[in-house]
């Protein structure tokens, strides 16, 4: 074969050659294995989402001063390995804000589970207290937030998450979820996963090979 | 503290948190029609187990000292009518519900959640409202109708 018959050869084996393709898969709060909404109104609570007068049921995800939404959903077995995170979107249904609001996005750094509230990120196997209550501590979250979008309409908040899928994906970081809250003291109401509408907590990733 | 079934899954009642005592969990879908449930408490494990009542919906949730955590497992019992409360069969590491005709049993995990190997057995009665069980005799006790 001649060099230029060898270049032609290369030429139509790569346009023969499909592009692998990116694949999206998405999950919701439905797959989740952990959530909780805390409050230091009930600080022993772990599903303290809406006050109802007399207690506390997760009709919505209230997030206010010194409440929080923590979620994680397990991607670990989601995605094949050898791949690159190209996009990941969370879908954050909110179904009430009354003015603009900001929303912070953190990672989660430590373990939390069974007995999570505002006092306790676990108390089985062990009694652990989050560093600063309600898990506001530096060594609770992430310093930085991963996002901080603005809300000011009802509807579906598409919120990039992109380089903490990559983080958790590629083991650099423990996936921990995150936690949502509105620190500058407003008010947000969400859905909630438990209540008439689940599955609207969508996370989409998308990747492809490396 | 104290656990209860409710309406749309169980309420704790914590009189140590005077300004909040009353609080929720949902552990199912709310369809827009409320239904009673029932809810019973594994003896050695900090799980509790509901059956919803005219339902396939059984749950099982763990707690801390009472306090509902985490994320509740829901199975639908395919074909179940749900009439009793849950029966524990210590022994046996199960949990029975009696349903329109029938006894649904499933076992459980080390956790106390739900393995999804569903057994079922005939029982003559329309409604299996009565069921208990001996963990001395290691049996489970059903009310059926008289043989005519």
């Amino acid at each position: 074969m001649t060099p230029t018959s060898k270049r032609w050869a290369l030429v139509i084996c790569l346009v023969l050659t499909p592009a692998l393709p990116a694949r999206t898969v998405a999950i919701t709060d439905e797959d989740c294995d952990r959530m909780a909404a805390i409050t230091a109104e009930a600080p022993n609570l772990g599903w303290a989402g809406f006050e109802t007068g007399g207690g506390f049921a997760p009709i919505y995800i209230e997030l206010q001063r010194q409440r929080a939404f923590l979620i994680r959903y397990p991607i670990d077995k989601l995605i094949p390995k050898g791949q690159r995170i190209t996009q990941a979107e969370w879908v954050i249904p909110v179904v009430y804000c009354n003015g603009e609001q900001k929303l912070y996005v953190h990672r989660i750094l430590g373990e939390w589970g069974a007995g999570v509230c505002h006092k306790y990120r676990s108390v089985r196997p062990q009694k652990v207290e989050w560093i600063t209550p309600g898990a506001r501590g530096a060594s609770d979250r992430a310093v930085k937030p991963s996002a901080t979008p603005r809300v000011n309409e009802i509807g579906d908040l598409v919120v990039n998450v992109t380089q903490d899928v990559e983080l958790w994906y590629s083991g650099a970081s423990k996936n921990n979820g995150w936690i949502v809250t509105v620190d500058d003291g407003g008010f947000l109401r969400l859905s909630s996963p438990v209540w008439t509408t689940r599955g609207n907590w969508k996370l989409r990733i998308t990747y492809e090979p490396e | 503290m104290i656990i209860t079934g409710g309406a749309v899954g169980p309420t704790t009642w914590d009189e140590n948190n005077k300004p909040s005592p009353f609080n929720t969990l949902f552990t199912r879908p709310f369809n827009g029609l409320y239904s009673v449930d029932r809810v019973a408490g594994h003896a050695t494990l900090p799980v509790i187990y509901q059956s919803t009542m005219h339902t396939s919906w059984v749950v099982s949730a763990e707690h801390v000292d009472g306090y509902l955590t985490l994320v509740p497992q829901r199975l639908l019992i395919e074909g179940a009518t749900l009439t009793s409360l849950p029966v524990i069969l210590t022994k046996r590491n199960q949990v029975a519900f009696g349903g329109v005709n029938k006894v649904y049993v499933l076992p459980l995990d080390d956790q106390g959640r739900f393995k999804p190997l569903l057994s079922q057995a005939a029982v003559a009665s329309a409604s299996v409202e009565a069921l208990t069980y001996s963990p001395k005799f290691d049996r489970l006790y059903v009310t059926v109708e008289k043989a005519k």
